[in-house]
């Protein structure tokens, strides 16, 4: 009778404990990491803006909050961002980095595949927390 | 809906048509700060656009909701979920005329911007002074400024009403370049 007693006890406290622990790690859960992640699209950029320029409210259900993969040709590079661009749009995809990095080895027109959380379209598409997909 | 899309389109066209006098940047950042007895909420938006017509003093500055970056992601999800409700207002505008714009030159400190502020679908008319560099290669402007979160109609549940500060600090950094067509 005691034996028992003490054995319910006992799993209740491990279940609080159970609890707890996945409370804390819900409540202290770092953003999606990016590089981490596998992306839910893969197309190109010229895809991904025509996507939003013809219809920004489909778009946006579609895209933002998801992590996107896009092929594109670099405008313009500095340490904090890479933007893209397709001869056949004005728009650009903003592709900015969680830290600063080093891609001075970019050039204008250099093909490349980025990786990164879509949050929406303002001038350009924009994507944040990027990583650069090495070449194979 | 689509002429609106085609309207869009072609307000976007004319700002890169005559767009030489234009000051220009699409990676300003901007914060918000508020303190909470459970935890400070803090968040950074690196991908903030400004525009700057240096004939006019008009100026428009726009940013996305979810590019709001947060330590954690509960935070983020609560955030955009509950009270900014990005899905429905995915932006943030803030658009108007400098005042006292034709007396701005190297020498000025400061620059008061006058403009309506729109978050979550509410305006709201704003006087925001930033400290200011201006250069013919440049405008460089940082701040601080208080938000009333009643203005923008945003709700709080009352369990954490009163944990959470009626008044968000923004802080802001926007470095304007002079607008090139590549």
């Amino acid at each position: 009778m005691k034996n028992k007693k003490i054995i319910r006890i006992v799993i209740i406290a491990l279940l609080i404990l159970i609890a707890s622990i996945f409370i804390i790690k819900l409540y202290n859960k770092p953003p999606v990491n990016v590089a981490k992640t596998e992306a839910k699209y893969h197309l190109s950029s010229q895809k991904l803006i025509n996507d939003f320029i013809t219809d920004e409210d489909t778009a946006n259900k579609k895209y933002v909050k998801q992590i996107i993969q896009i092929s594109g040709k670099v405008l313009e590079a500095d340490n904090t961002s890479i933007t893209i661009k397709d001869e056949n749009s004005e728009s650009t995809i903003l592709c900015s980095f969680a830290s600063k990095i080093e891609n001075s080895q970019l050039k204008k027109g250099q093909k490349i595949v980025i990786k990164g959380l879509c949050t929406g379209y303002l001038l350009d598409v924009v994507l944040i927390d990027c990583v650069l997909i090495p070449n194979k | 809906m689509k002429k609106i899309y085609t309207l869009t389109i072609l307000l976007l066209f004319g700002y890169q048509i005559n767009a030489q006098n234009k000051f220009f940047t699409k990676t300003g950042s901007a914060s918000f700060y508020s303190h909470s007895p459970l935890e400070d909420i803090k968040a950074e938006n690196n991908q903030v656009v400004a525009i700057i017509d240096n004939q006019t003093g008009k100026f428009k500055i726009l940013m996305l909701m979810q590019s709001f970056k947060f330590k954690k992601a509960l935070m983020q999800e609560h955030f955009n979920e509950n009270y900014v409700e990005s899905d429905k207002y995915p932006k943030a505008i803030y658009t108007g005329v400098i005042q006292d714009f034709s007396e701005i030159n190297s020498n000025t400190k400061k620059i008061t911007f006058k403009g309506m502020l729109s978050i979550h679908g509410k305006k709201k008319e704003k006087l925001i002074t930033a400290n200011a560099v201006v250069t013919d290669e440049e405008i460089h402007l940082t701040g601080i400024f208080m938000l009333k979160i009643a203005d923008f109609n945003i709700k709080i549940p009352s369990l954490v009403a009163n944990k959470i500060a009626k008044e968000m600090k923004i802080e802001f950094n926007v470095h304007l370049k002079p607008y090139n067509k590549k």
